[in-house]
């Protein structure tokens, strides 16, 4: 079950203990190369405490996380809100960085980050998770390949049920809304895929929780994006499609799937996670392999797929798109800074 | 007329690709005769009208002296000519989406048949998809709930011909597929556009002039945000290249409509797939609807208002792509002598 693990393994810390953080601990009981040592979370779910003593690590808080010392990287899985401080507490004392996605909460703590990280001379991952999910890395790489031509319009769409209104997610100040939470994976896709953008259009629905959100990206290389996300939605589903002059590229998570488990009840073996984690698929596991190469990144080897300037990249387009959803025009990324100038 | 006397009704201009749709269900109506074609283009009307046996027309006031109605579909910017000759003929139109090229073409159809006082219905055919009906029902019946949103498409591919030339078309997909789901808005929910932003880009046919890559954010009076993906994204050989869908997220459901969706697939054996629509077409409800209401003198099914508020929304996705900023609904008034019109 548990690989064994290697004598120099590297040692992991995680901060929060929540749905994702319990992944990557799944994730790290399956990396010979990495050790769990402490969990420093205020809360955790269910399944954290067995998950930590699996490995002979322990829960503490998140301040002795970093006082007792004895970590090499840190995972930062907490609310977005929070992900800043800790992420620059992680690099002042040194230690690699592998955060969650979002990056930050704004695109001014992104420069906070962006900061600490130069001035530490630390390595900061981001946990851009679907550019590891085969249909979004398979689509990239045919649209680069030049199989569908000139590229031409992405539409993203990224569903999924509500955060329920006790939960930080339900806080726009914290989460952003399905926007900045959910809406990230597919700002950065596109991104990654089409490059910076010259203008950002966006309109968001709903309340707090349960808040609908659609972008239209133009990319300065020529493509336009069109992005939904939805925390309105009865169940998770994602799908992608890419045009172009030469063909067209589609995944969708509701029909490409090879296997499907609905449960009608609550039964032994089938826990509900507490939040929404793509189905099942059968190919390599992406939230183990982005851990996997942000950690060998860290001991030496080459970049993983999402590094801190593409975690800053799409918190700032996420940003003008709240923008533009306010004032209800196009935003491009000159205008915004130049008004923010003019305001300080 | 009585109900055994059949209806002479023409088609004045067949340079739209739906004048043959419209010639087939003309053809094969027990109330209606089927008088013949006129159009600048002597071999395209004999094309429409061949296949019927019926006459063609060397001039427009041949036709209308015989005719008790007319259908135009024709280019978008000859339209307004012949729907003018029509209506001082005092002969009821059907005119093809969109009304015009632009608002000024819109503003002379409107004004021409109100001041000829003859009734101007346009083709906005997809309102007879049942789907769409079931939908109009639900939301109608305030079984929804409040509509938060609407991810929307009308894909297809680039039509060829006077499309893409902007002196007969006006535009790209903006003009050609905005209108079909603006009329499905408003007749839907009842409400009308306050304000549309649209980013446009030719990236799927080489060398083309006019936009093939349309995306539109717009807002309603109700409050419901639309985005909508007018794209002629599609290849003409593509199985399904033709859509409309709506995604609706309201209080109470999530609502999918995929108008064309039941199918039948086939798989050759070279490799292409091809679909088999099962759903009735929807030119036939149309016409039967515009001449029950021209034989009851009542009503016609989509008039021209309707027609106008429809196209205003691709009017405005040009300006807006063109300016780069939200343009406001209703377009100012032109100034006199429109200053009475449109009250609705």
């Amino acid at each position: 079950m548990q690989p064994k693990k290697d004598p120099a393994a590297v040692r992991v810390g995680i901060l929060g203990a929540g749905g994702i953080a319990a992944e990557h601990a799944r994730s790290l009981s399956e990396i010979p190369s990495a050790r769990l040592v402490r969990v420093g979370a205020l809360e955790a779910v269910p399944a954290m405490p067995d998950l930590v003593a699996a490995q002979g690590a322990e829960l503490c808080s998140p301040d002795e996380l970093f006082d007792r010392g004895g970590l090499d990287v840190v995972i930062v899985a907490t609310p977005t809100d929070t992900h800043a401080e800790w992420v620059v507490r992680a690099a002042e004392a040194g230690l690699s960085v592998f955060c969650e996605k979002p990056l930050t909460r704004d695109a001014a703590q992104a420069e906070e980050v962006a900061a600490a990280v130069d001035a530490s001379g630390t390595k900061l991952a981001v946990g851009h998770v679907v550019r590891y999910m085969p249909a979004y890395a398979g689509i990239r790489q045919a649209v680069r390949d030049g199989e569908i031509g000139t590229p031409g319009v992405a539409r993203l769409r990224r569903v999924s049920a509500g955060a329920g209104t006790r939960s930080w997610y339900a806080n726009p100040t914290r989460s952003g809304g399905s926007l900045l939470d959910l809406g990230i994976h597919d700002l950065d896709w596109a991104l990654w895929t089409f490059g910076p953008v010259a203008r950002v259009s966006a309109t968001i629905r709903g309340g707090p929780g349960h808040d609908v959100a659609m972008v239209t990206l133009n990319h300065r290389a020529g493509p336009l994006s069109s992005i939904e996300v939805s925390w309105c939605h009865p169940k998770f589903a994602t799908s992608i499609e890419v045009s172009g002059s030469e063909g067209l590229l589609r995944a969708d998570s509701n029909s490409s799937t090879s296997f499907l488990l609905e449960p009608r009840k609550q039964a032994e073996g089938m826990e509900r996670p507490a939040v929404s984690i793509p189905p099942d698929r059968s190919g390599p596991n992406p939230y183990r392999q982005e851990l996997e190469e942000a950690l060998r990144w860290f001991a030496g080897g080459d970049p993983p797929r999402a590094v801190a300037e593409d975690g800053i990249a799409a918190v700032r387009v996420a940003e003008l798109a709240m923008e533009s959803a306010e004032r209800g025009e196009p935003v491009s990324p000159d205008d915004a800074r130049s008004e923010l100038v003019e305001l300080s | 007329m009585t109900a055994s006397t059949p209806l002479a009704i023409g088609v004045l201009g067949a340079g739209h690709g739906h004048a043959r749709g419209y010639s087939a269900c003309l053809a094969s109506h027990p109330g209606i005769e089927f008088i013949g074609v006129y159009d600048e283009n002597r071999s395209r009307a004999e094309h429409v009208a061949g296949p019927h046996g019926v006459p063609v027309h060397d001039d427009p006031e041949s036709l209308l002296s015989k005719a008790d109605a007319v259908i135009v579909a024709t280019q978008n910017t000859l339209a307004p000519a012949l729907v003018e000759r029509a209506a001082s003929a005092g002969k009821p139109v059907l005119c093809e989406k969109p009304l015009g090229a632009s608002r000024a073409d819109g503003d002379r159809m409107i004004e021409a048949c109100r001041r000829a006082g003859v009734p101007l219905a346009v083709a906005l055919s997809v309102r007879y998809v049942p789907a769409i009906t079931r939908l109009r029902e639900l939301v109608r019946a305030g079984v929804l709930g409040n509509t938060i949103s609407v991810w929307a498409t009308n894909h297809g591919a680039y039509p060829g011909g006077w499309f893409g030339d902007p002196q007969l078309s006006g535009g790209g997909c903006l003009i050609d597929h905005v209108v079909h789901v603006a009329d499905l808005l408003r007749f839907v929910w009842g409400a009308d556009f306050t304000s549309v932003r649209a980013e446009a880009a030719t990236r799927h046919q080489p060398g083309l002039v006019v936009e093939d890559a349309g995306l539109v954010l717009a807002t309603m009076s109700n409050g419901v945000a639309v985005s909508l993906d007018s794209s002629w994204s599609r290849h003409r050989d593509m199985a399904g290249a033709v859509d409309v869908t709506m995604t609706v997220v309201a209080e109470a459901a999530v609502v999918t409509v995929d108008a064309f969706a039941e199918r039948i697939t086939l798989h050759r054996r070279d490799g292409t797939v091809a679909y088999r629509g099962l759903a009735q077409g929807t030119d036939g409800p149309l016409i039967d609807g515009w001449v029950d209401a021209l034989r009851s003198g009542g009503p016609v099914p989509i008039p021209g208002e309707d027609g106008y508020r429809a196209s205003e929304l691709s009017w405005a996705a040009l300006e807006s792509a063109r300016t780069h900023r939200a343009v406001n609904l209703p377009l100012p008034e032109l100034g006199a002598p429109h200053g009475q019109r449109r009250t609705e």
